[in-house]
């Protein structure tokens, strides 16, 4: 039943229906049919599906913009083995220290320089 | 000692994996109560272990200086989303924090060097005597060995309790349920058999693990003191939970000791396991389950209640010799209510067992410590699990006391007894002021099929019943002093051949002779 208030939502929508106005019209339904325990459900499940939809969204995370130019040709092997064609979005964080993030919806490559540290004293200090 | 750390370090940076590492990953998506809502994760496994990455915002110095990193347990897995059980500090977690599957199942560390020491349910150890390394660890949960993996129960686990172990006799690899409500002695009987077991012979000797399942920590630390001032920490783990510590750690508890205990088993070893207690383990599993949206049945407890402690308990077994010939034994606790033997989880706990020993608030307040009631305690392995000497003197002891209970009931109406009667109610009060035995001192069976033998042949007759207990110690001393070859065959031998029982008839005779004081002559 949750399946079928999903797909009536997204097809209102599609149809050209204001976001804001299928919303009103679920729970208008919902509550005169006494369903408004799926009202969550059904948004949960219907933001999931859009999102789904950005399967191929990737986030790449360097220390600076000139590390992400030396890491370019890997990271775009690593995007073509995930299966994602769009560019990715770049995001600065120094405590990676050297190296690449890089992440899709399920996925994580972590080449950074600080998994490898932290990595090398795990095993030293064992 | 710097060259040495300087070559170690120069050999790691040199087989140092400069490659990326991939993994699965999921977003939290609802944190609270210990219970992490993630979206993604679509090939995470059930009891798999994952990370969440609480370093990701930190710098290096900061993650090397960290010793907090957070671990979950999936245990649900959903349609959209997994539902995964924070072992750690949950105030870390985070809405929108990453979440990394490691790919492993949850494990423990085991070793020998666990054996003396005092571990969390996750092996870490919490008694301050340093990390545990250990180079091999056991799944949490496994599947129990099969049926043709298996040999019978025939060999004694002595508990030092007489009326245990002559009436209610437990083998290595039995499962025997220690059952009564609060305050009744369930655990001192349990770290009386841990203390019993250092009469046992070093080959022989099981290795003991205490299982304290949301114990308050100064219990948890007076059981450790009296462990060690009798000396049985040297052989005794303790897997330690505290009232204060999150469900999961709880339900977690006892699955970790059985996976300790399968180590030992394994390599050959006997191996006894307590559960203190499994009332708790089943209301942290309930709260657990409720945290995790699943339906609740009866009492609110989830619909496999009695599939946690059955697949618990399976667990225990005695294998195979072509396995080894190891053996765990379980005993668990459980704390009933108004003596309430059958609420729904002691039904459940009873009905997988093979035995129960219950002891009962009347009989603790009346004096009779430890407060077993015979009449409804049992031990369906039987005899089969007793020595052959245990086993000559045992059989008149229960039927005295079968007796014993029925004259007691109607001794109460009736104004005139025959002297039948009246020596038979006088034998069973001298039987019952027998099998009174004191906090942590367990009586090594030899010692134990001595004082039964001379029960059962005399050694109290004519002697009033306030006399019982010491009459028994003074016998026990004169055979310890005088007739100490008397316990050393039975102890080696096991049996009553007839050479020792002329030896402890002529005994006997000889006390009885050198104390009638005793007697009121």
């Amino acid at each position: 039943m949750k399946e079928n208030y999903v797909q009536a939502l997204l097809q209102s929508i599609e149809v050209g229906v204001e976001p804001r106005v299928a919303l009103q019209n679920l729970m208008l339904v919902q509550e005169k049919r006494g369903h408004m325990k799926l009202y969550r459900g059904v948004l949960q499940s219907t933001l999931r599906f859009l999102e789904g939809r950005a399967q191929d969204e990737a986030l790449v995370t360097v220390t600076d913009n000139s590390q992400y130019d030396s890491y370019k040709s890997e990271i775009e092997s690593q995007l073509a083995g995930m299966n994602i064609t769009t560019t990715p979005a770049v995001q600065i964080n120094s405590n990676l220290i050297g190296g690449y993030i890089l992440e899709s919806k399920s996925q994580r490559v972590d080449a950074s320089y600080k998994q490898k540290l932290v990595s090398l004293y795990q095993k030293i200090t064992q | 000692m710097s060259s040495v750390i300087i070559e170690k370090i120069k050999s790691e940076i040199a087989n140092l994996d400069t490659g990326s590492t991939t993994t699965d990953i999921g977003v939290v998506t609802a944190v609270g109560d210990g219970i992490a809502e993630i979206d993604g994760l679509d090939k995470a496994e059930m009891m798999e272990m994952v990370s969440f990455a609480v370093s990701d915002e930190q710098s290096l110095e900061e993650t090397l200086k960290s010793d907090k990193a957070v671990f979950g347990l999936v245990l649900n897995l959903e349609e959209d989303t997994v539902k995964v059980v924070i072992l750690g500090e949950s105030d870390l977690v985070k809405e929108g924090m990453r979440v990394m599957r490691t790919n492993k199942l949850l494990s423990i560390p085991v070793g020998k060097e666990i054996v003396g020491r005092v571990v969390s349910p996750l092996g870490e150890a919490i008694d301050g005597k340093g990390t545990i390394e250990t180079d091999r660890n056991m799944p949490i949960e496994r599947v129990a060995y099969g049926v043709m993996d298996r040999s019978g129960v025939n060999e004694p686990i002595h508990t030092g309790i007489k009326a245990i172990d002559s009436m209610i006799p437990i083998g290595r690899g039995q499962r025997e349920l220690i059952i009564g409500d609060r305050q009744t002695g369930k655990t001192t009987i349990a770290i009386d058999t841990i203390i019993n077991q250092k009469y046992e012979p070093a080959d022989k000797r099981p290795v003991c693990i205490y299982v304290a399942v949301g114990q308050k920590r100064s219990k948890t630390a007076s059981i450790m003191a009296r462990l060690e001032e009798a000396g049985a920490m040297e052989y005794t783990t303790i897997v330690a939970t505290s009232a204060s510590e999150a469900s999961p750690l709880l339900f977690l508890a006892p699955f970790a000791g059985a996976a300790i205990g399968e180590y030992f088993m394994e390599q050959g070893k006997d191996v006894l396991v307590v559960f203190d207690d499994l009332s708790k383990h089943a209301n942290a599993y309930r709260q657990m389950s409720l945290l995790l949206r699943r339906p609740p049945g009866r009492e609110a407890y989830p619909g496999d209640i009695f599939y946690l402690h059955s697949r618990l308990l399976e667990r225990s077994a005695k294998l195979s010799a072509e396995l080894g010939a190891g053996s765990i034994t379980a005993l668990p606790i459980i704390e009933t209510q108004e003596g309430d033997v059958s609420a729904y989880i002691p039904t459940n706990v009873i009905s997988i067992t093979d035995g129960q020993i219950f002891l009962d608030t009347d009989l603790f307040n009346k004096g009779i410590r430890p407060a077993l009631d015979v009449g409804i305690s049992v031990s369906r392995v039987g005899s089969s699990a007793q020595t052959k000497a245990m086993k000559k003197v045992a059989g008149k002891i229960r039927l005295e006391l079968a007796q014993f209970r029925e004259l007691e009931a109607f001794m109460q109406f009736a104004s005139d007894l025959d002297d039948d009667t009246k020596a038979r109610i006088d034998s069973g009060r001298k039987y019952v002021e027998l099998l009174k035995q004191g906090q942590n001192a367990p009586v090594p069976f030899q010692r134990q099929v001595v004082a039964i033998y001379a029960a059962n042949n005399g050694i109290f007759d004519g002697a009033p019943v306030e006399s019982t207990s010491k009459i028994e110690s003074e016998f026990l001393n004169f055979i310890d002093r005088d007739r100490k070859d008397i316990l050393s065959t039975i102890e080696t031998g096991r049996e009553l051949t007839d050479e020792v029982v002329d030896k402890l008839n002529k005994s006997l005779a000889d006390f009885k002779e050198a104390h009638k004081e005793l007697y009121g002559a």
